[in-house]
């Protein structure tokens, strides 16, 4: 699936792009008096995503046989498991280190704020930059969207692994 | 920390996460192997529960970041 090459080069690029400008940002204090936040729309957009990634998971996983399910299980490759094991791990990590973060943030230890200060300020200077708020619907939409495919699915099956 | 430096790990956290989801989409199509979105696809369907509280935990932090004003 050559697709995927292009998509992993783009969210490098806005990665980069991004950090970039966030970097020319504030440094001392994060304000809103244009009212930027809060914004239902946006979460009303990251519902529809939801939604959207469910209907479309309709089409794209198809119905097995009960009976095929468990031969499908045994035929991945030990490979398979192990990445699936590993990517498990990677994410568990992430999330601690981002707990781990917001308590000592919490605890106003080392003088970093909490992580949703940091969220909603930068959806603030998203919204009252140049890019009028895009990136954040972007971003939103392409979480919801991941999440309603693959946690909300419709009553299908398919042949996989564990993760 | 500053608020830009803050801001910065955030935008690399996300896109972080989504370039790992793309790099091991692309590492299981290139070996043959079921990709991570049907992987995660199937726990969802045997743990409906687990899945349903994964979902309203995003939604509560969604409506957290964007239904509250910057303090």
């Amino acid at each position: 699936m050559w697709s995927l090459y292009p998509i992993a080069v783009l969210i490098l690029v806005f990665m980069a792009y991004l950090g970039n400008a966030a970097n020319s940002g504030p440094s001392i204090a994060c304000t809103d008096p244009a009212g930027a936040l809060p914004d239902p729309w946006i979460f009303v957009a990251g519902i529809v995503a939801v939604v959207v990634g469910r209907l479309t998971a309709w089409p794209r996983y198809q119905d097995v046989p009960p009976d095929k399910l468990e031969d499908a299980r045994l035929e991945q490759p030990m490979q398979s498991r192990i990445l699936g094991a590993l990517a498990l791990a990677g994410f568990f990590v992430a999330a601690a280190a981002a707990l781990f973060f917001e308590a000592v943030a919490v605890e106003n230890v080392g003088g970093v704020a909490p992580i949703t200060h940091y969220i909603r300020c930068a959806i603030v200077y998203d919204k009252t930059g140049s890019t009028h708020g895009l990136v954040t619907y972007a971003v939103v939409i392409v979480v919801c969207y991941l999440a309603g495919h693959w946690l909300w699915s419709m009553d299908r099956a398919q042949p996989s692994g564990p993760p | 920390m500053s608020f830009s430096t803050g801001i910065s790990l955030v935008i690399v956290f996300v896109f972080g996460m989504l370039f790992g989801i793309v790099v091991l989409d692309i590492i299981c199509d290139r070996m043959g192997w079921p990709p991570i979105g049907q992987r995660v696809h199937a726990w969802a369907r045997a743990n409906v529960w687990f899945s349903a509280v994964f979902l309203l935990t995003l939604w509560t932090l969604l409506a957290h970041f964007l239904l509250n004003p910057v303090h």
